[in-house]
């Protein structure tokens, strides 16, 4: 790593390490983000490296230990290229036959390629496994292909060429100009688009600007931003960079949750690795443009991912919002315009720029442009990260990509945005998923959460968790989310436990809109979500918790099974 | 601009709220978290109303006015919204009160059913007819409560002088936080946890004599329930009538309204308006009862006869002071106090100098912190400190404070130093105990004491003054004379550390425009006082900045012009006079038998126990007077209530006295006491004395020779609570708690 002075010499290093010739012939692929870590993937990595030495391989056969690359079902899995072969839910014993079989001598180990739960066929080809088949990885791929420890590969795949195109040949006012012609929308949850987000910034008046990235992820269920941060961080801070460049910031911000340690080494190493090579800090790639980054960690709340609360952080106060307009792109952190943008779309920037609008722009519907990273998770066979176009339809995700719900049970709705989203029933899987389409259903797009729900899953179960999230994650700064959520949580707790009265689901509802119409943050004002979407599509299960004491689900323990008719000793579930 | 407001339109100022907009169109819109010096909260939602336009309901508080706007603040969309929001907010308050039908039945009933700890309704809340929400319900007009009690009471939290802190009662408005932070600086409280369960609490649940409060009573002014009392009056605080009067226990000033209940003093509040706006100190809003009815209070004339103070009549103890002093031929020393009136020093100075001929006539305390020391002869003779408005400091973009803890000796000074430090000013502390609020604010801290940190200014000075910045005013008077001065002094050689931080300090001088420069008495005492004196004055000069002294006492202003226009420096207090008038602490002094002693006091202790004719005065709520502040302020004080005992006002001693020795004092009119003084906006009275500007005087040489001291004075100072020569943070036990000692 040396200090790169102008942009000839990203180039020339890129070329350097692009016809590096060595005698390796193949890499395992160990995808280790913190989903594998929990699933074993680096006591693989260590008996694939202990493996390797047995054999006295090493010249020939190489490790490369990624972030994750989506296939969270199948974790621990090792993807073995140039083949692309996929072994998923591997042990420690697998190591010899992955590195003498297929290291090696190239072949397929058939017992741990993926088999098609109704057929059992097998599959050995990444892209051929119907997880992966209609997914377009835009942003994601580059997980498989990068060790998040080094520079050097991000580099190798094209890391920072954008940014060298947008300081170089570009204005600031340009690069505006690229990214509204993308149409790249902002994928947090507002779907706002970015250029006019950015255009705001660089408009307001006010010294110095700041940018800041909202890695706060706290949507139960909703993981992508972490593997973004933890596979490949420098897509972010070369977004960032740009996106400083065309707002005149010199300053930012990467604000993580603290529940993301593995995330907050990796953007730390990477920030230090890019300030080595001249690409932050003072004179970036020798132009005239000054910028760099500072890492902060969250504290463990979900209100400090609304923007106003995250800027109070930022700054060391309490993470209360306030009240807007102003907006932070007029008065943010200090009272300066600030920008703050979510970590998928600052992870896009950097393919607009290298790629193009147009490329970029042929992704998609006519309003919602590119990909999304959704978390798929629930009541689901291939539970993962799945990066699809939009325009995609739900039940190509749910079905295609998703392998559909479990054996035997049948699907009841899709939950989408968190706990600010709302469900979408199984009559409308056709749906096709843009920002538009998604509000008109009555739910979000929101961070990309998809949470699957079946015959099994209790709707009023799950407005209850939602409801018990948010009392306990409201700040308690204003009235009625302070005291609302408490009230509504109460009144779900009492329906799910036999207890509700005749008119609790009207009271619900009253003070669901209470709380959405005035509370001061989006916190409260969605929090009316769970509620009011579920009792929308349905209704029923409502009524019958409430008059009935009955759980069609089989899921509220205390109707299935009433505290009196329950073996002593038994722990209650919270 | 224009807004329309409920189908009426107006023009409205830009910069205003929906709020203010509103009320300054007659239109009533209920808040509770809103309070009119804090910066918009929005977090109740009772204040919500219809903007055209937005999707939801908008803070009226928190919602700045555009053109053409449209509001509507009473559709019943907006009010039953304001019902729903008021409803679940008392479910985290007791309120069975509130929407009794009962009620007024019960308030005969039930009055002394309110001395129970924890209150359950209204009635038993100290806060009953006090409190807002009480309005707002009422103006709302909510009837029935829907939602479920959830009590948030912990218990009387009561660990801590003076304030009572009853959770139970608390609903997070947040004015309390606010104020600790925005006015005062302390920060003392902050929201605790996080939802539901939040409070409002401090560091770890610690006391607040742990935290860094200092129990200015703020919080519990801005408190619109009863979560935040003043123990003193938790069960009788409701008052029919309020008289102003100006606070004399130190420099600021403040205005104090004393609320009384058919004639019976109840407590004490802040008032709005300059100097203070409705700020206090723990002095001024909590003690006050205490100091004027405190037992070690001289209520009676007495005189020693046999060796033993007796007391006796007035006609006895004036005939005997008479006769005592006025055979002394002026062998006499007085001593007034920076404290009096300025009724009271010109009284008592016309008896010492013209009456009886005295010797020397001295103050109690040192004001040098006042006198600019310019040698006599110069425009303004031995004139002092322009006039200035705590408001100004509170733009200063730089605050340089010299050894003074303000929040403990100039708190308002205090407050206005915060409220610049907030809006981004930088603050500078050379020297000082590091015990105040406001280290935690300091962007660079000296450590020197007063000795040398003189030294450390005229390094400063020597390098602002080659005027790199260009701000240094060429034509002012002495600027030559300066430099060669400061030329010529011996470099000062330090260790590195003190030469990073001059470097440092030169740089936020050149940078930060304008700065105001604060010192106290501890700097500008002592040997090297008239040297640092000159240093600041000449900084400030230069700079352009404010030159802002930060004196102890009550009339210090005032008194250095009357003892100025008397003509008269100290004087020399020896060989030791054979008679003493003390009308202020004269500490030093002792006896050895032989002198005839007189003393004005208004409490026991060594001055009064010394005295052979005790004459007992009024303190300041007890008589009419002319009060000068810290910031040159001219401010008349109401006598607010009967002298306690027998106790007489000091210049009607002073003229009792004159008589019986065969002569007149005519008081003049206030105003008449201050030989320059200006005009204030309007005002029938001048507002503030002159004083020299800079312009007139220029720069200051750089005095090398030691003061005099005063030696009746000197001895033990140091007492910011002294209240002529009554250490009232010892005397007053929950004062000497809430100041750690």
């Amino acid at each position: 790593m040396t200090r790169l002075q102008h942009p000839g010499h990203l180039e020339d290093w890129r070329k350097r390490l692009l016809e590096e010739t060595t005698s390796i012939r193949r890499t395992i692929v160990v995808t280790a983000g913190t989903c594998g870590r929990a699933g074993g993937a680096l006591e693989i990595r260590d008996a694939l490296q202990a493996e390797i030495d047995r054999l006295g391989a090493g010249d020939k056969v190489e490790l490369l230990v990624t972030g994750c690359h989506g296939f969270c079902e199948m974790e621990p899995s090792v993807v073995v290229q140039p083949e692309g072969i996929f072994y998923g839910r591997l042990k420690p014993a697998d190591a010899e036959a992955v590195v003498k079989q297929t290291g090696l001598a190239g072949k397929v180990v058939e017992r741990l390629t993926f088999e098609i739960p109704s057929t059992g066929r097998r599959i050995a080809r990444m892209d051929q496994i119907p997880f992966y088949k209609k997914q377009m990885r835009l942003v994601s791929e580059a997980n498989l292909k990068v060790d998040p420890e080094r520079i050097e590969d991000y580099i190798r795949i094209g890391g920072y060429r954008g940014l060298a195109k947008g300081l170089f040949d570009m204005t600031s006012e340009g690069v505006i100009e690229e990214v509204k012609a993308s149409g790249l929308r902002g994928r947090g949850g507002a779907g706002f688009p970015t250029a006019v987000k950015w255009e705001l910034c660089r408009k307001a008046s006010g010294h110095p600007k700041y940018v800041v990235c909202n890695a706060d992820e706290g949507d139960p269920g909703a993981y992508m931003d972490r593997s973004l941060l933890e596979g490949n961080p420098h897509a972010v801070i070369e977004g960032m960079i740009l996106g400083a460049y065309a707002m005149g910031s010199a300053e930012g911000f990467i604000y993580v949750r603290g529940e993301y340690p593995l995330a907050v080494k990796n953007v730390e190493r990477a920030i230090s690795q890019a300030r080595v090579c001249g690409l932050l800090g003072q004179n970036i790639l020798g132009s005239e443009f000054h910028f760099d980054l500072q890492v902060v960690q969250g504290a463990g709340a979900f209100v400090s991912g609304e923007e106003t609360a995250m800027m109070a952080s930022i700054e060391g106060r309490k993470a209360f919002p306030r009240q807007r307009p102003p907006f932070p792109s007029e008065s943010g952190l200090w009272g300066k315009p600030t920008n703050i943008n979510n970590v998928e779309t600052w992870a896009n920037v950097p393919i607009v720029l290298d790629r193009g609008s147009a490329r970029f722009a042929s992704v998609g519907t006519e309003k919602s442009k590119g990909t999304k990273i959704f978390s798929l998770v629930g009541q689901i066979r291939n539970t993962g990260l799945v990066e699809v176009p939009m325009g995609i339809s739900l039940r190509e995700i749910i079905e295609d990509i998703g392998g559909g719900v479990p054996e035997g049970r049948t699907l009841k709705a899709v939950q989408t945005g968190g706990p600010s989203g709302g469900c979408i029933p199984a009559s409308a899987l056709d749906l096709r998923i843009d920002f538009e389409s998604l509000a008109k259903a009555g739910s979000i797009m929101g961070s990309g959460g998809m949470i699957v729900l079946d015959d099994r899953t209790c709707i009023v179960d799950l407005a209850r968790y939602y409801l018990h999230f948010l009392e306990e994650e409201s700040c308690g700064k204003c009235v009625p989310c302070r005291a609302g959520t408490r009230r509504m949580s109460e009144l779900l707790k009492r329906m799910t436990s036999g207890l509700a009265e005749e008119g609790d689901l009207a009271r619900l509802e009253s003070l669901a809109l209470t709380v959405k119409t005035a509370s001061l943050c989006g916190l409260g004002q969605t929090a009316a979500n769970p509620v009011l979407s579920t009792v929308a599509h349905f209704r029923e299960e409502y009524e019958i918790h409430i008059r009935e004491k009955r759980c069609p689900a089989g899921v509220c323990r205390d109707l299935v099974s009433p505290p009196s008719a329950r073996p002593a000793g038994k722990k209650e579930r919270p | 601009m224009k807004i329309t407001i409920d189908g009426r339109t107006a023009d409205v100022a830009a910069g205003a709220t929906v709020l203010d907009a509103a009320r300054a169109m007659g239109i009533s819109i209920p808040t509770l978290c809103d309070h009119r010096r804090l910066v918009p909260y929005a977090a109740c939602r009772i204040c919500l109303v219809e903007v055209a336009g937005r999707r939801l309901p908008a803070p009226a508080c928190a919602t700045m006015v555009e053109e053409g706007m449209t509001v509507v603040t009473n559709s019943p969309r907006i009010l039953d919204l304001r019902r729903d929001v008021l409803d679940l907010l008392l479910s985290e308050h007791p309120s069975a009160c509130l929407v009794c039908l009962e009620k007024n039945d019960c308030e005969e009933s039930k009055a002394t059913s309110r001395k129970t700890d924890e209150p359950t309704g209204c009635i038993l809340c100290p806060a009953d007819e006090r409190c807002e929400l009480q309005k707002v319900v009422a103006e709302v007009g909510l009837k029935r409560l829907f939602h479920p009690m959830a009590y948030r009471g912990t218990g009387v939290l009561r660990d801590d002088p003076f304030i009572d802190r009853d959770d139970g009662l608390c609903i997070l408005c947040g004015r309390c936080v606010r104020v600790c932070r925005e006015i005062r600086g302390a920060e003392a409280i902050a929201f605790v946890g996080r939802g539901a369960p939040v409070s409002v609490g401090t560091s770890m649940g610690k006391r607040l004599l742990d935290v860094g409060c200092r129990f200015c009573g703020a919080c519990v002014d801005v408190c619109p329930t009863g979560a935040l009392a003043e123990r003193a009056v938790r069960y009788g605080a409701k008052f029919n009538e309020t008289r102003t009067f100006v606070c004399g226990l130190c420099g600021q000033g403040c205005r104090l309204g004393l609320r009384l209940r058919d004639g019976r003093p109840v407590d004490v509040r802040p008032q709005d308006g300059p100097p203070s706006d409705g700020q206090a100190c723990v002095k001024g809003r909590f003690i006050i009862g205490d100091l004027l009815g405190h037992p070690k209070r001289l209520l009676r004339p007495m005189v020693r006869r046999g060796g033993v103070l007796v007391e006796t009549s007035w006609e006895d103890a004036l005939a005997s002071a008479a006769a005592g002093l006025g055979g002394l031929k002026g062998d006499i020393a007085a001593v007034l106090s920076a404290q009096d009136s300025c009724e009271d020093l010109w009284s008592l100075g016309r008896l010492s100098l013209d009456v009886l001929g005295a010797r020397s006539l001295h103050l109690a305390e040192d004001i040098s912190v006042y006198r600019s020391g310019f040698p006599a002869g110069r425009p303004g003779g031995d004139i002092l400190a322009p006039s200035f408005s705590f408001d100004d400091l509170a733009k200063a973009r730089l605050i340089v404070i010299f050894e003074e803890a303000l929040p403990l000796t100039a708190p308002i000074l205090g407050t206005a130093v915060n409220r610049a430090v907030l809006g981004g000013a930088k603050l500078v502390l050379v020297g000082g105990d590091g015990d105040s609020c406001l280290d935690r604010c300091a962007s660079l801290k000296i450590k020197l004491g007063p000795a040398d940190a003189g030294r450390f200014l005229l390094e400063v000075l020597r390098s602002v003054g080659e005027n790199r910045s260009g701000r240094v005013p060429a034509g002012a008077p002495g600027l030559e004379e300066l430099r060669r001065s400061l030329r010529e002094l011996p470099v000062w050689s330090r260790a590195e550390t003190i030469s990073a931080k001059t470097e440092k300090l030169i740089a936020l001088l050149e940078r930060r425009h304008p700065a105001a420069f604060v010192f106290g008495p501890a700097f500008v005492a002592g040997p090297w006082g008239p040297r640092n004196a000159a240093a600041v004055w000449n900084l400030a000069g230069m700079t352009g900045g404010l030159y802002v002294p930060a004196g102890w006492e009550a009339n210090a202003r005032g008194a250095v012009e009357i003892m100025a226009a008397f003509g008269t420096s100290a004087g020399s207090a020896s060989p030791k006079p054979r008679g003493l008038l003390s009308a202020g602490p004269a500490r030093a002094f002792v006896r050895d038998g032989e002198e005839f002693v007189v003393v004005l006091g208004a409490f026991q202790g060594k001055a009064a126990a010394q005295a052979d004719v005790v004459l007992p005065r009024t303190l300041f709520p007890e008589q009419a007077g002319t009060y000068v502040n810290g910031e040159g302020r001219i401010q008349f004080s109401e006598a607010v209530l009967a002298p306690a005992g027998e106790a007489r006002p000091a210049r009607g001693i002073a003229g009792e006295l004159a008589r019986r020795l065969g002569a007149e004092i005519a008081a003049p009119a206030a105003t008449a006491f201050f030989a320059k003084s200006r005009r204030g906006g309007g005002e029938a009275r001048p507002l503030f004395i002159g004083g020299a500007s800079f312009a007139e005087m220029g720069f200051r040489a750089i005095p090398d020779r030691l003061t005099e001291f005063d030696p009746l004075a000197a001895g033990e100072r140091g007492d910011p609570d002294d209240c002529l020569g009554f250490p009232l943070a010892l005397e007053i036990k929950s004062l000497r708690t809430a100041r750690r000692r």
